[in-house]
């Protein structure tokens, strides 16, 4: 008898929990967001920049473009401003009819003017909110972050999409970065590290009669703490990236031996790379040693490349160019004092003891330091053609 | 008797871990504990020798009387004093569901369902394990041996699938503040294991006495390689600095899992397997206070008294879980060993004494 009333007890639970969850949400009841902007205005306040998913509009187009071609969008980008993040995006409800979901956003776009008076407050509320997510791709935009949202892709349907493309395709270039919520959270919490982000530019692009305006991933941004003061141009985001060993492929032009008007692009196939902190007298030295392994993948001049002394020559101009980017990487970030190489956290691993005071000082000690470069190259394969094709 | 089931020693050693796994899961302390930097996994493997060695006097205590459980020798050997004793161990094992019941509310609604009431998830699932702890330490045994795996599988899976984003060398540099704090934290680790209390009342109930060895060594062991998984899993991925930042360290870590954009967000089947292991938490929470209240009074049942309790346990939490600035105070290092060591390290110590010095129960080495 007792045990059937636990029974009647159980089943009733049951009911209660078949209905389902308390704070359930229809998709029908939600604005998904796929990409944040935020912005500083002038007076202050922050502005909050949603690109908002339309599913129905985004379905009837797809089928209305067989026939007509029509220009329906399937995003909405929507603007909302408030002291905080939270309180814009809460303001936002007045405007934006379903629940702004998060969870499925992908990109977080900062506006430049915004990024010089710091990072971190903005994305605080990104951390702690439960629906976003780490692997979020942060950028910088040169602007407004507003208007690179209000840009259209022209290949997706999605910016965001295309942004998350554009990011995973810098491997091939090596000359931008990608970098994630994770790895901004990363360096801003760490004492010595100072935080680079990848920017993102509005270009003219002229089709026919009308220019439209096109994202391009330019530029990695550079910070002090968590305030943006420089950028990195893409051949020393390539430096950068040498130091850090996160090349892993990408085109290195060099002068032909023969000529020096003529060039030679050879593509990276293998880069490792060795950082060696060292003390002299207290001050530190740093060495930093890149290995790499091409290909000669496409040559201008006419003569044959595929002998010992030119290959040897061409090793030699690849390492020159190697050392270039990276001198070049290595001269913007002292000049400005920003250690982006994460060379504070080498010498917190190996010299321990002598550390904290080297740190209570670390952006002089940085700008100081001596920096050793050696580069070691080798060329390997040639290609289907040894000799190019000419009479 | 009030119980009459037996466990193995295998079902034993797998309820005790669930039970302390699962708070560690979610509110990883030790990552905020001493030496406060990249060191931290050492205080883990420390924890273990020092709970071998800490947790003698209950060793010894389960050796002398080995029909009894820890509220009944706690009479004989003091007498109507014992009774006391076995009454502060009562108040503390309510006082410790009811911490338990309210981390997993601020947990659940923090990382997942954040509209939803907590009393609501606390009543459900706290008549839920009285239900499971109503229906004897058998059940309770036989159920976590089925749970217990998928728990680890779990853990393990979600640690496999993090290795590729892992960076060895945020473990460097090396001791860089010596042994010395990872000993203190060790004690905290062991100041925080109360499932020994629970341990000393079920020790009767296993089928085979002389497994008592197994027990005692392989539930540390355990827990040992199963806490400096969490912590290295943690440190390795987002480094130190960040980690101390977060107020769920391995939920956080979970959150970055992605194999080839496809294997993303599991965080959802982890709370599902987590909630499971909770469920047993509460049960054995719940079974060893209403076993200790009946003996120490030598009631005939102690059924009658599950849903009582759960009545006091449930305000109890709401007035415990405040906040989680609050309870994250109480639970940190600075407090919470000197609270907890009474109960698992002291009072245990003193009873053996006594039991030594006035020969009751019999030594059977």
């Amino acid at each position: 008898m007792k045990y059937r009333s636990i029974l009647y007890l159980l089943c009733l639970m049951m009911a209660l929990m078949v209905s389902g969850c308390w704070n359930y949400s229809e998709l029908k009841e939600l604005s998904i967001s796929y990409g944040l902007g935020i912005d500083q205005l002038d007076d202050g306040q922050i502005q909050l920049t949603l690109l908002i998913s339309l599913p129905m509009a985004g379905k009837s187009s797809s089928q209305k473009s067989n026939s007509n071609g029509g220009e329906e969008k399937g995003y909405w980008v929507t603007t909302m401003t408030g002291r905080t993040l939270f309180e814009a995006l809460s303001n936002g409800r007045d405007q934006v009819s379903r629940k702004t979901f998060l969870a499925q956003n992908k990109v977080i776009i900062i506006g430049e003017e915004a990024a010089k008076n710091g990072i971190s407050p903005l994305l605080d509320l990104a951390y702690r909110r439960h629906d976003v997510r780490e692997l979020n791709n942060v950028f910088i935009a040169k602007g407004k972050a507003q208007d690179i949202l209000e840009a259209k892709s022209e290949q997706e349907e999605n910016l965001a999409k295309a942004l998350e493309n554009l990011v995973e395709a810098t491997g091939s270039t090596s000359k931008a970065t990608k970098t994630t919520l994770l790895d901004v959270m990363k360096s801003l919490v760490s004492k010595t590290n100072d935080p680079f982000i990848s920017g993102l530019e509005l270009v003219d692009h002229s089709a026919g009669k009308e220019t439209k305006k096109l994202v391009k991933l330019s530029d990695t941004a550079l910070f002090k703490d968590d305030r943006l003061v420089g950028w990195f141009n893409p051949k020393e985001t390539r430096g950068l990236l040498w130091i850090l060993g996160e090349v892993k492929s990408g085109i290195i032009v060099v002068d032909a031996p023969d000529d020096e008007s003529k060039k030679v692009a050879i593509e990276i196939m293998k880069a490792s790379r060795k950082v060696k902190p060292e003390l002299m007298d207290g001050k530190p030295v740093m060495t930093v040693s890149v290995e790499e392994v091409g290909n000669l993948g496409e040559q201008m001049t006419s003569i044959n490349m595929a002998t010992p002394e030119n290959f040897k020559e061409l090793e030699n101009r690849q390492a020159n160019v190697i050392k270039e980017e990276i001198q070049a990487a290595l001269d913007k970030a002292q000049a400005l004092g920003v250690d982006v190489f994460k060379f504070g956290q080498e010498y917190h691993r190996k010299f321990p003891k002598e550390f904290p005071a080297l740190e209570e000082n670390w952006e002089e000690e940085f700008k100081k330091m001596t920096v050793n470069i050696e580069v070691k190259t080798k060329l390997n394969a040639l290609g289907l053609t040894a000799e190019p094709v000419k009479d | 008797m009030l119980e009459g089931g037996k466990i193995t020693s295998k079902q034993m050693i797998l309820l005790l871990f669930t039970s302390r796994m699962i708070t560690w899961i979610a509110f990883l302390f030790v990552i905020f504990a001493p030496p406060g930097n990249q060191d931290v996994w050492i205080d883990c493997l420390m924890a273990l020798p020092l709970q071998l060695l800490l947790a003698l006097p209950f060793y010894f205590l389960a050796k002398r009387f080995d029909k009894q459980s820890f509220f009944e020798y706690t009479t004989a050997i003091l007498g109507k004093p014992g009774k006391g004793i076995g009454i502060l161990y009562i108040l503390f094992l309510i006082h410790m569901s009811a911490l338990s019941i309210a981390q997993f509310s601020i947990f659940l609604t923090t990382v997942l369902m954040d509209i939803t009431p907590p009393l609501f998830f606390k009543i459900t699932l706290l008549i839920l394990s009285a239900f499971a702890a109503y229906k004897g330490i058998e059940s309770l045994g036989r159920f976590t041996e089925l749970v217990a795996p998928i728990g680890m599988i779990v853990v393990l899976g979600v640690v496999l699938a993090l290795v590729k984003d892992m960076d060895p060398k945020e473990f460097l540099p090396f001791l860089e503040s010596g042994l010395f704090p990872s000993f203190f934290t060790g004690l905290y680790i062991f100041s925080t294991n109360i499932e020994l209390i629970m341990m000393a009342v079920l020790l009767p109930f296993l089928n085979h006495r002389g497994k008592l060895n197994t027990v005692y060594i392989g539930f540390p062991i355990l827990l040992v390689v199963f806490l400096f998984t969490l912590t290295a899993t943690v440190i390795a991925l987002f480094g130190y600095d960040l980690a101390k930042t977060m107020t769920f360290p391995f939920y956080s870590a979970i959150r970055t899992i992605s194999l080839g954009n496809i294997i993303e967000r599991v965080e959802s089947i982890f709370v599902a397997a987590w909630l499971l292991g909770l469920y047993v938490k509460m049960a054995l929470y719940l079974y060893v206070t209403v076993l200790g209240i009946s003996q120490i009074f030598r009631l005939k049942v102690y059924r009658p008294l599950l849903l009582p309790l759960v009545s006091l346990i449930v305000p109890v939490s709401t007035l415990l879980g405040k906040n989680i600035v609050e309870m994250n105070e109480f639970t940190s290092f600075e407090i919470y060993p000197w609270y907890a060591l009474n109960f698992i390290f002291i009072i245990p110590f003193f009873l053996l004494l006594t039991a030594i010095v006035r020969r009751k129960g019999e030594y059977r080495p």
